[in-house]
Order: structure tokens, then C-alpha cells, then sequence
């Protein structure tokens, strides 16, 4: 059974699309990262999925059960560290957990659990006045009660130090020993590169693409970047581009074409604008990192944009021209 | 049915407010000083005898002020605080509905709040005793449950307003804006209804307040408040029938009350369960 199924769902907010027909499936055991830039939709995907929020079509399905239909039910196997929570600061970090603990109607030692996460010494001390970063650390001893069957980490490094990070790592680590599924959601990528089987990366409410790490890794290691600089863009040159062997994707900004190919002729590439009446002024190819594959996948597609493309493409450091013919 | 999880996390939270404090020693002194005008001055009442059922009638208006305001005060924020601030997220993520979020604010807001005045109706006793009042323990302790009733009744009716927004100024505003018509500016309602079916002529006894036809003094009646006071008179007396039509008498006004506290928290938890949050 999967962990958690999204069959396309939409959520709009009034004008705004937050969700586009959203589809993925995570597997039980599976760590998941969930990637994107702020606003991309990850949390509005997790309130879904918490039913904090209502899916405007489409539906889903978290260990099997519709949080929709049984929100209690859901949440009783789930651990959530939410995204942008508020403690209650006149509540201790000691009563935090036992709330915690209570709502789910479990036995667990609040000591325990926030000695987890390395703040029994404030234990008793209100939420309220907690440094940066304990709180995000007492709402990810909240979650780890009960030994939830799936965690969902929105952000959960938010506020943490490198040391702290770390010690989140250990503690999905161990979380996934034990048998639990981890959901999490990050705008920065080498946190979920160090943890996850499986990325989803997500851009304006779609999901741009599925893979594991070393998928994504393999994509960005053979793919080179092109960039094309031409007297002017010919009609139809794009698509008759885009249908070429190897070719990723194609983006025109103005007089620039960007090309992503694996392993594909640049010859063929070039051929095809000129055949098309264009005039290729200048040519640069760059390889890509995983880094700028994740930037590339998540920035609007530039066609048609020319502002967007512009910066795209002078952010990108092009390695001196090597013309191909 | 995590309700009662919630409402004691909630108490838990609101008994550490300064201003739940503050408030517990207003209404002390408030009531202390009420007790004691009462019991040394006999002038402010015309009593012949100073009694329990004295004490109590001429004690339910302050106290019925005071719960309307100290209610709004612990209650606006209580759901659409918790939307607005995110320890909403960090509320619902555990396993209850938001029907146990409501009504677990309820309770625990009505506890809050019933402390105080429980504490507040103790330390009178004091008076009672010293002043010579006639105590009658009967009358104390049904006056004490119709008061807990009313702060009940009170605590659901800004709690469902709350709820029914996940903006806590417009919820501040909505509670201000009942309260203010409820128990300010109420007494122009059933006058300028009565002056609206009398064909926009002023009815004769309008103003000397006598000869009030029953519907107008049923609007009268209508407020939390006056709702209160008739409870507790008829309670005080013994009396619940009162001699004119049924939707006048005291066990009637125990209805309103109770229509006070359900229809608005029903209303507010029913746009809250569909909100997104």
C-alpha cells in the first residue's frame, strides 16, 4: 500500500492556482523529499493532506484512509512538524509534549521524547521564551509521539543550526529504521539530498519531475546547456527543435535560445535555425549541476519571457564558445 | 472524543495569562465591594431584611456585565488566534476534529472564567457572615449554577464567533459589536420596534414604561443578560412560571439562554469546518 497517493488535485484560492492537477504516490518505508521554491504549493499539498485545507477537485489518499473523510483517523498515525506553527508560549516544552501525547492517547515519557531532540534541560521552562531554534526542535519532539506510521516535515530545518540540521538527519534516520515513511518538504536541496530515496520537485503547483537523487544526479551530469544567440528567433523554429533526438527542453528569450541536450547533435540544433532563416551570432554550451538543474526546473519556462530569460541565461556561466561547426 | 484533551491543554494555557489574573482580581473586588454595600450600607437597596435572595438580586447585574465583558476578552482570539498565529497547525495536526478544537475551547474557557467568579461568590461569604445577612445555602448554590450557565452560555456565544473567522481582528470586532448591542444597546430595540408597529407613532406609555404589550417585553427579555436576571429571579423565588404568557417566564428565559449559547457556537463551528486553514 502506498503511503500516500495524490490522484489530481487542485486547490485554488480565489484567483490563485496553488495546485494543478497534482498526481504522485509515495511508498511505504520511503524517505521523500519534497522540493520547490517558497511558494511552489509544498504546503498547500501537506495542509491537503492534513485536511487543514480542502482540495478543490481530485483526491488522495494517506495510509489509505481519505483525510478528507477521517481527518482524526489520519492524524492519529501521522507525525506533523507544520509549517509556519506558533508554540503556545505560556505552555512548557514539557506540556507541549504531553499534549501531544495525550491527544493521541499514548504512554509516551515526555522526557524522553525531548531529550530526542536535546531540550529536556527546558523542560520546564515556557515555550515562550525559547531561543531560536528550540522551538522548532520542541515541535519535532511533537510529532515523534506514538511512533507515527508516516512523518510529514514541512520545512523542518527551518531556524536550525548546521549542528542542528544534522541532528534532524539522525533523528529521520531513525525514524525510518524503525519502519516509519518520511514526507518532507525543503526549498533547499542538499538537505534533502543527503536523506531522501526520492524527490518530487515541485514549480507553481506542478510537479516538474520524479526521481531519485541519483536520477536526477545522471540527468544533470550528461546534459549540456546551450546557449544560441541569433539575429532573431524564427517561427516554428522552436518546436521543430524541440522534436529533435535528445533534446530536454528548448526556451527562447528575445534573440537567445536555450537548449538542454543529452547527448544529441548541436549540429542538428544549429542546422535547423539556420534552415529556418535565422542567423546564429553566438554559441555557448555549459554543463550542468544538480544545483542548476534543480534552478532550472524550478524556474517559470522562459518562453515567452523574456525579462526571466535574460537573467537566466547571464546567471548561468557560460563556458567560452566552441563553435561546432 | 479528544475534546476534553483539548480543553485542558487550553486552561492549562489561559490560567497563566496575566490578564485572566488581572481579571480575577477585578471581579474580587468588584464583587467584594458589592457584597459589602450591600451588607453596611443599607441605603443603596430598600430591603427591610438583608437575605441571601437580597444579596443575589442586587449582585446579578454587576456580575452579569462583568461575565459578557470577561467573556469576550477570554474568548475572541480562542480559534481565530490559533488560525492566525499557526498553533492552529500545531493543534489540528494531532488527531481531533475541529469539532473537538470548539468545543474543548468551550470548556476550557468556560473554566477559566468560572474559577474567578466561583472564587469571587466564596469570598462573599465573608460579608455574609460578618454584615448580618440571612444565609441560605440553597439560594447561593442555585444562584451559583445559573451563573455558571450564564458563563457557559456567554463563553460559547464569542467562542462560535470566533470561530466563524480566521482573522482575529475581525473577530475582536464582531465580539465588540455584539456585545455593545447586546448589552448597551439593546433597550432601543424592542421601544423602537414597538414605535415601528404602532405606525411610526409613539404608543402611548412608551416612556412612563408602563403598559408594555408581551412581545415588546419579550424582545426586552431577549439579551444574554436579561435572560440571566429573569433565570435567577425565578430561581431566587422560587417561582419559574411567572403570571403572564410562557415566553415570559423564567424557565422560558433559561431557553434563550440556552439558544444564546447554541445557535451562534453552531453557526461558528460550521463555517470553521469548512474553512481552510
Amino acid at each position: 500500500m502506498a503511503a500516500i497517493e495524490i490522484d489530481r488535485v487542485t486547490k485554488r484560492f480565489d484567483e490563485v492556482t496553488a495546485l494543478d492537477e497534482l498526481s504522485m504516490t509515495i511508498e511505504e518505508g520511503e524517505v521523500f523529499g519534497f522540493l520547490g521554491p517558497n511558494g511552489a504549493g509544498k504546503s498547500t499539498t501537506i495542509d491537503i493532506l492534513l485536511d487543514f485545507v480542502r482540495p478543490t477537485s481530485g483526491s488522495c489518499t494517506v495510509l489509505g484512509m481519505n483525510p478528507q473523510r477521517q481527518p482524526e483517523a489520519v492524524r492519529q498515525r501521522v507525525g506533523i512538524l507544520p509549517d509556519g506553527y506558533h508554540v503556545y508560549d505560556r505552555l512548557t516544552g514539557r506540556q507541549h509534549v504531553q499534549f501531544a501525547i495525550d491527544s493521541k492517547g499514548g504512554d509516551d515519557d515526555p522526557m524522553a521524547l525531548l531529550e530526542r531532540v536535546d531540550i529536556a534541560d527546558a523542560a520546564d521552562r515556557k515555550a515562550g521564551g525559547y531561543s531560536k531554534g528550540r522551538p522548532q526542535r520542541l515541535v519535532l519532539a511533537m510529532p515523534l509521539a506514538g511512533e507515527p506510521d508516516l512523518l510529514v516535515l514541512d520545512e523542518p530545518t527551518t531556524g536550525l543550526d548546521p549542528a542542528g540540521a544534522r541532528e534532524m538527519r539522525r533523528i529521520i534516520e531513525a525514524e525510518v529504521d524503525r519502519g516509519a515513511t518520511v514526507f518532507f518538504s525543503s526549498h533547499i536541496l542538499e538537505q534533502v539530498e543527503a536523506i531522501c530515496d526520492r524527490v518530487a520537485i515541485l514549480n507553481k503547483g506542478r510537479i516538474v519531475t520524479v526521481d531519485t537523487i541519483e536520477g536526477l544526479r545522471d540527468t544533470a551530469g550528461t546534459a549540456t546547456q546551450l546557449s544560441i544567440r541569433v539575429d532573431a528567433v524564427p517561427e516554428g523554429a522552436i518546436e521543430a527543435i524541440e522534436v529533435l533526438d535528445g533534446v530536454q527542453s528548448v526556451n527562447a528569450s528575445g534573440t537567445t535560445v536555450i537548449v538542454r541536450i543529452e547527448d544529441g547533435s548541436k549540429t542538428a540544433i544549429l542546422d535547423v535555425l539556420e534552415s529556418a532563416g535565422a542567423e546564429v551570432l553566438d554559441f555557448s554550451t555549459a554543463e550542468t549541476s544538480l544545483e542548476e538543474l534543480f534552478a532550472q526546473f524550478t524556474t517559470d519556462s522562459q518562453r515567452n519571457r523574456p525579462s526571466e530569460a535574460d537573467a537566466l541565461a547571464s546567471e548561468t556561466e557560460a563556458e567560452p564558445a566552441e563553435v561546432a561547426r | 472524543m479528544t475534546w476534553a484533551v483539548v480543553a485542558r491543554k487550553d486552561f492549562n494555557d489561559a490560567r497563566r495569562s496575566r490578564s485572566l489574573w488581572g481579571l480575577s482580581a477585578a471581579f474580587l473586588v468588584l464583587a467584594l465591594l458589592f457584597a459589602g454595600l450591600y451588607a453596611f450600607v443599607p441605603e443603596v437597596t430598600a430591603d427591610e431584611e438583608m437575605s441571601t435572595v437580597g444579596l443575589m438580586t442586587f449582585l446579578a447585574a454587576p456580575i452579569a456585565l462583568f461575565v459578557a465583558v470577561a467573556s469576550l476578552v477570554v474568548a475572541y482570539k480562542s480559534v481565530a488566534g490559533e488560525a492566525e498565529s499557526g498553533s492552529g497547525n500545531l493543534l489540528l495536526g494531532l488527531p481531533h476534529t475541529r469539532r473537538d478544537v470548539v468545543l474543548g475551547k468551550v470548556v476550557g474557557r468556560s473554566l477559566v472564567l468560572a474559577v474567578p467568579v466561583l472564587v469571587g461568590l466564596v469570598a462573599m461569604l465573608a460579608i455574609v457572615f460578618v454584615g448580618e445577612v440571612t444565609f441560605s445555602a440553597a439560594d447561593y448554590v442555585l444562584f451559583g449554577l445559573v451563573t455558571m450557565l450564564f458563563v457557559l452560555v456567554y463563553m460559547a456565544f464569542f467562542v462560535g464567533i470566533s470561530a466563524s473567522t480566521t482573522s482575529t481582528a475581525r473577530a475582536a470586532t464582531l465580539s465588540v459589536l455584539a456585545l455593545v448591542i447586546l448589552e448597551f444597546a439593546w433597550d432601543v430595540v424592542p421601544i423602537g420596534a414597538w414605535f415601528v408597529a404602532n405606525g411610526f407613532v409613539v404608543p402611548p406609555g412608551l416612556f412612563s414604561g408602563a403598559a408594555m404589550p408581551d412581545w415588546v417585553a419579550f424582545l426586552a427579555n431577549m439579551p444574554p443578560s436579561s435572560a440571566y436576571l429573569n433565570s435567577v429571579g425565578g430561581v431566587l423565588t422560587g417561582s419559574m412560571s411567572g403570571a403572564g404568557p410562557w415566553y415570559l417566564s423564567q424557565w422560558f428565559s433559561l431557553v434563550v439562554l440556552a439558544v444564546w449559547g447554541i445557535v451562534p457556537l453552531v453557526v461558528g463551528y460550521l463555517r470553521y469546518n469548512r474553512a481552510d486553514l
